[in-house]
């Protein structure tokens, strides 16, 4: 794996921050946590819950808008993917666009 | 590379391109079977200043089904590691490479080897070298020395290799892409109304991969590792003497790209890249189904069967070839399935088919070579027809280096094999004579154009060098220099 502690995507400094207003909020979003690679056995849990704490994650983190009509999120990690519902997270990101 | 370029999105990724899988019983070596992973079609030898290496970023997978799931049992995953000594020099060594160790290599490949089985992970093998590319007689002296170091034998029994091999695959790619020209027929081709001055009389095929290189990843292995009981197939009869085999390359979900730093990648892997039988997903598959083919998995293929029982290769011959194919089109025409082709491509051949001789796990449609390890190499005057030349050990029983794999399956295209379900089936003349043209007889195994193969693991030769390709070196002109 290349050496990731190099600039991502969002920057760690803001995808710490959007993870701390997640948590933040009334879970209104389910978060689906996916293992790496083709045999992934999905586990649901709560935005915020089992994920680690924002100043464990190492290395790029890449967000994906997959479906902003439903709020659909995918957050990248090492060899992790990691899908929320979150209407208000995808609006305040599609905000930035404008 | 009989499965080279063969879909939009792979032919722009030749660091993933799985361009061809051998699978056979070890000649020499008959308690072992030897499967060979080839990438990165069409090497020229001459690839300086950054020479041809596997993909940091690859995950690389040998892909093992010894029940009959279309799922793999057994996972030989590779993973490679870039090593640069010195990143201020341009150069790929400063001095003549003389062993794996060499301190004038300056960028050096290794690899880990990891064995997924039972739903379990275990790296058997870390940190073992590739060869350096063939350069030439100043920088890799004795490259025969440099690959055969680079043979490596695991704890665990198995022995690999990874690195740069000559291309053992030959076919005409020049004519038989263009518009289903063979050389050897080509005075019957329709032409389309077109005068072709060099069309009108038959000629030789042409090897395009005269000459090239190719990657491989080769393991060499007890036949008790294989087995889905780790018994030795001794019964050329039972299912469990078959297995199956892909390969597979897959790429993580996300790349991103800055000036300022060198990629990075995140998220789970994508395969983007699968191989079985040869020339597939090259001719079975249609351009709009290729990618979406290549990430899906074996287990799912019967969502493809379609293709099978209709090629639209069979329809195509005997339009390309007025008058050479009219059984062949009579079976097209009425839209007759090709129960044949599924059976060699799709399920393995049951037993009851080809006396003596089955090739299947059971009915599940999955594109796999599919290896009797039951019957023996065979070690006097074999084949490059394989199965249909009277040659159980060759394709599609597995499939040796020397196999002629175009030759056969246009053979089976054009309706040599479906008298084998259909006995009242007379298949045309011209369909047990079509052929790319590449080799004298059927026992030719030089393979035209190509390296000589190799007696012993990994049986594909050493590559060529970037200094010295045989008709390719025509100096300059005295007068220039």
């Amino acid at each position: 794996m290349k050496d990731l502690s190099r600039r991502s995507f969002l920057g760690r400094g803001s995808m710490v921050a959007a993870a701390a207003g997640i948590g933040a909020m009334a879970p209104a979003a389910v978060g689906t946590l996916l293992s790496s690679g083709e045999a992934a056995a999905p586990a649901i849990s709560e935005v915020g819950d089992d994920l680690p704490a924002a100043g464990d994650v190492d290395g790029a983190v890449v967000a994906h808008i997959s479906n902003a009509s439903t709020g659909q999120l995918s957050i990248f990690n090492g060899t992790r993917e990691v899908v929320i519902n979150d209407p208000t997270v995808v609006s305040h990101l599609l905000r930035a666009l404008q | 590379m009989s499965s080279h370029r063969e879909a939009p999105e792979i032919s722009k990724d030749p660091v993933a391109d799985s361009t061809d899988v051998y699978a056979f019983v070890s000649p020499d070596k008959p308690s072992t079977v030897t499967i060979i992973a080839n990438y990165i079609p069409l090497q020229p030898p001459a690839s300086g200043p950054n020479f041809y290496e596997f993909g940091d970023d690859v995950q690389y997978d040998i892909n093992i089904d010894n029940t009959g799931t279309g799922n793999p049992a057994i996972t030989y995953r590779f993973n490679f590691t870039t090593t640069v000594v010195n990143p201020n020099s341009f150069l790929y060594n400063v001095g003549p490479i003389t062993s794996l160790t060499d301190a004038s290599w300056n960028r050096t490949q290794s690899y880990t080897v990891t064995k997924i089985a039972a739903g379990q992970s275990t790296v058997i093998g870390s940190n073992i070298p590739c060869p350096p590319c063939n350069i030439g007689p100043l920088s890799t002296p004795n490259y025969a020395a440099l690959a055969s170091a680079a043979i490596t034998t695991l704890p665990s029994g198995e022995t690999v290799f990874a690195g740069q091999r000559a291309e053992g695959f030959y076919v005409d790619l020049g004519a038989i892409f263009d518009l289903g020209d063979l050389r050897p027929f080509e005075q019957l081709h329709a032409t389309f109304g077109l005068a072709v001055p060099e069309l009108t009389r038959p000629s030789p095929g042409v090897n395009a991969t005269k000459n090239v290189n190719v990657h491989s990843i080769a393991v060499q292995l007890p036949m008790t590792l294989l087995t889905a009981d780790g018994s030795t197939p001794t019964d050329p009869t039972s299912a469990m003497s078959v297995i199956g085999v892909w390969t597979a390359a897959s790429r993580q979900t996300v790349t991103m790209l800055s000036t300022t730093t060198a990629p990075t990648d995140s998220g789970p892997f994508v395969q983007v890249s699968r191989l079985g039988n040869p020339l597939v997903n090259e001719v079975l598959i249609p351009m709009g189904q290729k990618d979406f083919w290549n990430s899906q998995s074996p287990s799912g293929d019967s969502q493809f069967v379609a293709f099978y029982n209709n090629p639209e290769l069979s329809g195509l011959l005997p339009v390309l070839y007025p008058g050479a194919f009219p059984n062949l089109a009579a079976l097209t025409k009425a839209g007759t399935a090709r129960a044949d082709l599924v059976a060699i491509l799709l399920t393995g051949i049951p037993s009851g088919v080809v006396k003596g001789f089955q090739n299947s796990m059971g009915t599940t449609q999955a594109d796999e070579l599919r290896l009797n390890m039951a019957i023996p190499p065979t070690t006097s005057g074999p084949s490059n027809l394989g199965l249909i030349g009277g040659d159980a050990a060759g394709f599609p029983n597995g499939r040796r280096v020397f196999d002629d794999v175009t030759t056969i399956e246009l053979r089976a295209l054009a309706g040599v094999t479906y008298a084998l379900v259909a006995p009242t089936y007379t298949p045309d003349a011209a369909a047990g004579e079509v052929s790319d043209g590449l080799t004298a007889s059927a026992t030719d195994v030089t393979a035209n154009g190509t390296a000589n193969y190799l007696s012993s693991f990994p049986y594909l030769a050493n590559p060529w060098s970037g200094f010295d390709v045989p008709d390719n070196n025509v100096p300059a002109p005295a007068s220039s220099y």
